[in-house]
């Protein structure tokens, strides 16, 4: 299984871009990247095409879609509002995976506490939301449950090593961008090829 | 629940090819993983066995002779200098019997 033919499978990643959330941000790419999968963003969308239309084509080249929903509370910066953004894009994930595309299409919601998500998207019950406490273990633990790679499957240590990598280079990723933030298309890109570069070193 | 994985392991050139990223960014980007094993590694003394060494094997009762030379030696042509004996002193019974032939003469 690991000597497949079938080309590596993307990863759509529906995360908050704030500063709060950085670690954990670090966290999917590294744990996306030790299962040998691609994560893709809506970074990436930089043309000027309609933003809208670029995701849903993101969306259809992705086989699988990570949506992390831990961010509901209300925006610190006036006017108060909460970002709809991940919601709305699970809620495209959901209609792709229900036959609206022909491809085949997995979706995963992810949270930080537990029976929150009953709350916040009632529509979503019967849907176990994975929790990862906030905590990068606790993130890597539910990437474990969520992915299986028959031969290759990668330890939470191994997950770990990788996401310490992301940590050592992200001031150079960051200066070499002239960012200060990973939200930034180039930043995110640098760090998926630094990701999967040492996935496939240190995941035998 | 969960999802089985049957596609191929990406590495880190399928994936910057997915992203969009140009091959010799990639290659920068991968050298930073393992940038400190690399360092250690460049300017070291390698030791390569000659053909000749491998010829002297048998001579030298099975005692493989390593000749050490710098890696940029081989590029430039120039022959290994074999290490010479580390050998400084001579033992007492030795001297003794040196001294002992020289009054003989």
């Amino acid at each position: 299984m690991a000597n497949s033919r079938k080309p590596p499978a993307e990863v759509f990643l529906n995360v908050p871009y704030d500063q709060k959330f950085e670690r954990l941000f670090l966290g999917f790419i590294a744990g996306i990247s030790a299962f040998g999968l691609v994560p893709r963003a809506t970074l990436e969308i930089t043309s000027s095409t309609r933003r809208l239309d670029r995701i849903l084509i993101l969306m259809r080249d992705c086989q699988y879609s990570v949506h992390d929903l831990s961010r509901v509370e209300l925006d610190s910066v006036a006017p108060r509002t909460p970002r709809f953004n991940m919601p709305f894009e699970l809620g495209l994930s959901v209609a792709h995976q229900r036959g609206l595309t022909r491809k085949k299409h997995e979706w995963f919601v992810f949270e930080s506490k537990r029976f929150r998500l009953a709350k916040s998207l009632s529509d979503l019950n019967g849907t176990d939301p994975f929790i990862h406490d906030g905590t990068i273990t606790g993130l890597f633990r539910e990437l474990c449950t969520v992915f299986r790679r028959p031969g290759r499957q990668p330890s939470v240590q191994q997950m770990r090593g990788i996401y310490k990598e992301l940590r050592k280079n992200l001031p150079i990723i960051l200066g070499q961008a002239g960012s200060q933030s990973p939200y930034n298309a180039r930043v995110f890109k640098d760090l998926s090829v630094i990701a999967s570069a040492s996935a496939d070193r240190l995941v035998p | 629940m969960g999802a089985r994985i049957d596609a191929r392991f990406a590495t880190a050139k399928e994936t910057a090819s997915v992203l969009g990223v140009p091959s010799s960014r990639m290659k920068k980007l991968v050298g930073l993983t393992g940038s400190t094993l690399r360092k250690a590694a460049s300017g070291r003394w390698h030791a390569f066995k000659t053909q000749e060494a491998n010829g002297s094997r048998n001579k030298t009762n099975g005692v493989p002779v390593n000749v050490y030379f710098k890696k940029s030696d081989s590029k430039n042509g120039t022959t290994p200098k074999k290490r010479s004996s580390t050998k400084k002193s001579v033992s007492r019974k030795r001297r003794a019997r040196g001294k002992l032939a020289k009054a003989t003469r």
